[in-house]
């Protein structure tokens, strides 16, 4: 026992941050809240569920009644239907994969190299404010000129024709994609400190270890966030297959818009409509899983 | 722990005009707990008017709490608060009155210096030139004048703080409440300031409640002090006794003055005898039925010599030696395993490792309860 | 190269040339559009061989154009309000409500945030249709508000926690009530935040292409909707200029953004929006 100069006496409690909570909104904030959980409600889950019904429908007549399922079963039985869910499926994961690579590679560089990094953030962030039109209608002429620049030099001598294929519907989607992917895989990399990394190569860890053993680890929950949302975007575009793909190529968002805009079949294209958020939600759940796993393996 | 009522001195402080009650401010058995644990229980005070009373505890133990149920920013699940014979307990903050300093000093960021200080007499109501006037006495008051147009962010630590001060006394507050509000400054500037508030605090007469954990503060502000641990305020007295005399060992050990001796009654008498052998009749009388569980002794009621000496000492060997401004103060280590701590005054004092003879003045031990 | 290089003195940290190109890749696409819409000529080259501002003049006296661009920022600007007065109360109730209040306004905000627009404009446009609504202009804007809503509230509710919660307690121990501390002290330390919300409002309303296509009627396009269709047949200056208009006005949200501090915010708000 001992009359130490700096007691610390035995059960302090918890710091009282209790005490220096927020104050609180009047009825729970039930008042404040509510404008906008009623605007939802009308503008959003109402409308949800007026697509599911419709697309039950019996017909195709708007405001129709009964019950039936033969609008799913009729995409099921059209080649064409199918083949616009397969590019869907196609064009996504694509997307998700290269915006993938580039997204961990920019957030990674960006964490060891951080010089300029607020300018280069706001840079990258920038073009996210930019109208999506604009956006491709640059990119197609940014192709058309590369495919001028490779003809004149004798690279190749048939114009690429990059402006209106597959190829360039995933650049546009990688080109619009990339800066969510980048900040969310930057997110998760930035509670990396950097001292860890030169840590690892002092107890003899390769580059590659480093990459595979501490960054990509932790660049996981990122990866997800952004994965899920950039397969949503990439599977849930009109402007960009319309726009990119020269109307060759369908996806199932053309079949929806399509299926209103020129023969007005609101069941139809309510099923598909259905059958476009369950796709969406696939991933979703996937990283659920995902993303409790990655956190108790990873702390 | 034991009975949380404690009573500081009644009778009006002379100079202070006739006041109807006695107790200028009265808690009578606030309670106030957080579902996470924490909070404050039962908790009874009372102190006269233009008196300074500290509530001093470590982090955790609810001083914050109860300043903030005394300034109706938290209501207490029970009891009261009495204000100069008025019952605050049910009146919201903003028509009690009170003038409180923020440990962060929760100066308004979009507002000047001027500005913030204005915002109490703005509140009132007030006239302009009258409040134009008092705004302007305050700052001078606190020698801040010549910066009443910046923003607060563009002050340093030390007049931010003295921004807080005069925002607070500018309406001239019914009580004054301050949350730590010199912990975020360097030692310096923290001594400077806190002789500056005991002088305004004096001369304005104002009566306040301040909460620390820092116990030379608590010394040098308080005409009153309330130790508190666990959410219960376990002892009250002025400055001086609650140093001298502390009557728990929570005290004892919490102002770290002292070294705290773990004793045993004996069996029939008054007598303590400690871990090592010695039996201590204390001079200071121990209050009510509690068990005396140790003494507290002060550094320099031990004496220290080079062994070989005289008899009837301890054998010990110091374990680290610390000089301070008082004296060098040793570490002994005894061979029970008992340590103490000893300050000799003058002279250089003796290398670690030195064998030495310890001697105790037990007339001075202070009896401790738990 | 890569090795990750420690100096004593970090004057000057390293700084990417893969970063630095990838961003370069991103904003050409732009540059393009701009050097384009300065061709003197009537049909694109680039790079362009003179340098003339005729077409930006076309391009505004342009009839459809013009009329919908009108229309566009009439849209923009009623969405700012209608979004606003939504929600600036719910990041509010976000910040100080109850348990069950807050995880209510999550789920109503994340949910849109993960629906391609097109599925949100068809579900409005079967409502619309339900009710006889046809008036497009009301359907535009509560669509549009609907899309730029998560992002607004996210930024809100940044700049409401970034208050210090103690300021509106210090305002009432100076004898403000709960609500005039709240107006004194509190709003005025996040009109960035609220200014933020609007920009992105704003934008995310004059922007939008998915929601504007299957809402607006013949009659009443916005002007990414007539820029589209003006595409389908033709890709001239006319075109370019508009376009380096509107780049023009996304730089400019974007260095407003950057002032009131809400850019960084948009990192968190991928949406299925194309």
């Amino acid at each position: 026992m001992t009359a130490a100069t700096d007691v610390r006496p035995p059960g302090a409690a918890p710091p009282e941050g209790a005490a220096r909570r927020r104050p609180q909104a009047p009825f729970g904030g039930w008042l404040l809240s509510a404008p906008l959980l009623v605007f939802t409600a009308a503008m959003f889950l109402y409308p949800a569920l007026s697509v599911v019904r419709t697309s039950l429908a019996e017909s195709n007549e708007r405001g129709s009644g009964g019950f039936t399922l033969r609008h799913y079963a009729d995409f099921f039985a059209d080649e064409l239907y199918v083949r616009a869910l397969l590019n869907t499926l196609v064009i996504a994961v694509v997307t998700v994969i290269i915006t993938a690579v580039i997204g961990l590679i920019f957030a990674y560089q960006l964490t060891v190299r951080p010089g300029l990094r607020a300018l280069q953030i706001s840079l990258l962030l920038t073009p996210l404010l930019i109208n999506g039109v604009v956006r491709i209608f640059g990119l197609q002429l940014g192709l058309i000129s590369v495919s001028d620049v490779l003809m004149w030099l004798g690279i190749v001598d048939s114009p690429l024709g990059l402006q209106h294929s597959m190829t360039g519907i995933v650049m546009a989607l990688v080109m619009f994609q990339l800066p969510f992917m980048a900040m969310a895989v930057y997110a998760s990399l930035s509670r990396l400190d950097t001292s860890v990394l030169e840590a690892a190569r002092t107890l003899g860890a390769g580059r590659v270890a480093v990459i595979t053993r501490v960054v990509l680890p932790v660049a996981v929950p990122g990866l997800v966030a952004g994965g899920v949302l950039t397969f949503a975007a990439a599977a849930g575009a009109f402007i960009v297959p319309a726009m990119m793909g020269g109307g060759r190529i369908n996806t199932v968002p053309q079949m929806i818009y399509i299926s209103v805009s020129q023969s007005d079949q609101w069941a139809t294209a309510s099923a598909f409509a259905v059958i476009l958020v369950v796709i969406l939600l696939v991933p979703i759940l996937f990283s659920a899983r995902w993303s409790t796993r990655a956190t108790y393996g990873g702390r | 722990m034991t009975e949380a009522t404690t009573h500081v001195r009644t009778e009006p402080s002379p100079g202070t005009p006739a006041v109807t009650t006695p107790d200028y401010l009265r808690i009578e058995g606030v309670t106030r707990l957080y579902p996470t644990g924490g909070g404050v229980r039962e908790v009874d005070l009372t102190l006269p008017r233009g008196e300074m009373l500290v509530l001093l505890g470590p982090s955790g133990c609810g001083k914050t709490t109860l300043l903030r149920v005394l300034a109706g920013l938290l209501e207490p699940d029970a009891g009261q608060v009495v204000l100069d014979g008025r019952d605050l307990t049910r009146v919201p903050t903003h028509r009690r009155n009170v003038g409180m300093v923020f440990q962060t000093w929760a100066l308004f960021p979009t507002m000047s210096v001027w500005d913030n200080v204005a915002f109490g007499l703005r509140m009132r109501r007030l006239p302009r030139a009258r409040r134009d006037e008092r705004v302007g006495e305050v700052l001078d008051l606190v020698g801040l004048r010549e910066y009443a147009g910046r923003k607060p962010r563009e002050l340093s630590g030390g007049q931010q703080q003295r921004v807080a001060l005069a925002r607070a006394i500018v309406t001239e507050p019914a009580i004054m409440l301050l949350d730590e509000p010199l912990s975020s400054l360097d030692h310096r500037i923290r001594v400077q300031l806190r002789g500056q508030l005991k002088r305004l605090q004096r001369s304005l007469g104002l009566t306040g409640v301040y909460v620390t954990h820092d116990h030379t503060e608590a010394l040098a502000l308080g005409d009153r002090i309330a130790v508190m641990d666990g959410g219960r305020v376990i002892e009250t007295g002025a400055p001086i006794e609650v140093f001298s005399r502390p009557r728990h060992r929570y005290t004892a050990e919490f102002l770290g003055l002292a070294n705290v001796i773990p004793v045993t009654p004996l069996d029939g008498s008054r007598a303590l005898r400690t871990a090592f052998g010695d039996v201590v009749e204390p001079s200071v009388p121990v209050t009510g039925d509690a068990p005396v569980v140790a003494v507290a002794l002060r550094p320099d009621r031990i004496r220290l010599t080079e062994a070989g000496g005289s008899g009837g000492a301890h054998r010990g060997s110091v374990t680290a030696v610390e000089y301070q401004p008082g004296g060098v103060l040793h570490e002994v280590a005894l061979p029970d395993g008992t340590t103490v701590q000893v300050v000799v005054g003058d002279g250089p004092g003796l290398p670690v490792g030195t064998p030495v003879d310890v001697a105790f003045d037990w007339s001075q031990a202070v009896p401790l309860i738990d | 190269m890569t090795t990750v290089t420690t100096r004593a003195r970090r004057t000057r940290q390293p700084v990417s040339l893969f970063t630095l190109l990838v961003t370069a890749l991103l904003l050409l696409p732009l540059l393009v559009v701009a050097l384009a819409a300065l061709h003197p000529d009537e049909y694109l080259l680039f790079p362009p061989d003179g340098i003339s501002l005729r077409w930006f003049g076309e391009a505004l006296e342009h009839p459809s154009f013009r009329r919908s661009l009108v229309l566009s920022l009439q849209i923009a600007v009623a969405s700012v309000i209608v979004g606003l007065l939504l929600t600036v109360p719910a990041a509010i109730a976000l910040t100080r409500g109850n348990r069950r209040v807050r995880r209510t306004l999550q789920g109503a905000t994340v949910t849109p945030l993960v629906t391609p627009d097109m599925l949100i404009a068809l579900g409005i446009l079967i409502m619309l249709s339900q009710f006889a609504l046809s008036s497009s202009m009301v359907g535009l804007v509560l669509g549009h508000v609907l899309v730029g809503v998560p992002l607004a509230i996210q930024v809100l509710v940044a700049g409401l926690a970034g208050v210090d919660p103690n300021l509106e307690q210090a305002a009432q121990t100076l004898g403000a009530s709960r609500t005039r501390a709240f107006l004194t002290v509190t709003l005025p330390s996040i009109l960035p935040a609220i200014g933020s919300a609007a920009v992105f409002l704003f934008i995310f309303s004059f922007d939008n292409v998915s929601i504007s296509l299957f809402l607006a009627s013949p009659g009443q396009t916005t002007l990414p909707i007539t820029m589209y269709q003006y595409l389908e047949y033709n890709a001239d200056p006319t075109v370019a200029a508009m376009s380096t208009i509107l780049i023009v006005v996304g730089v400019a949200s974007a260095l407003l953004l950057g002032r009131l501090g809400g850019l960084g915010q948009l990192a968190g708000a991928g949406r299925a929006r194309r």
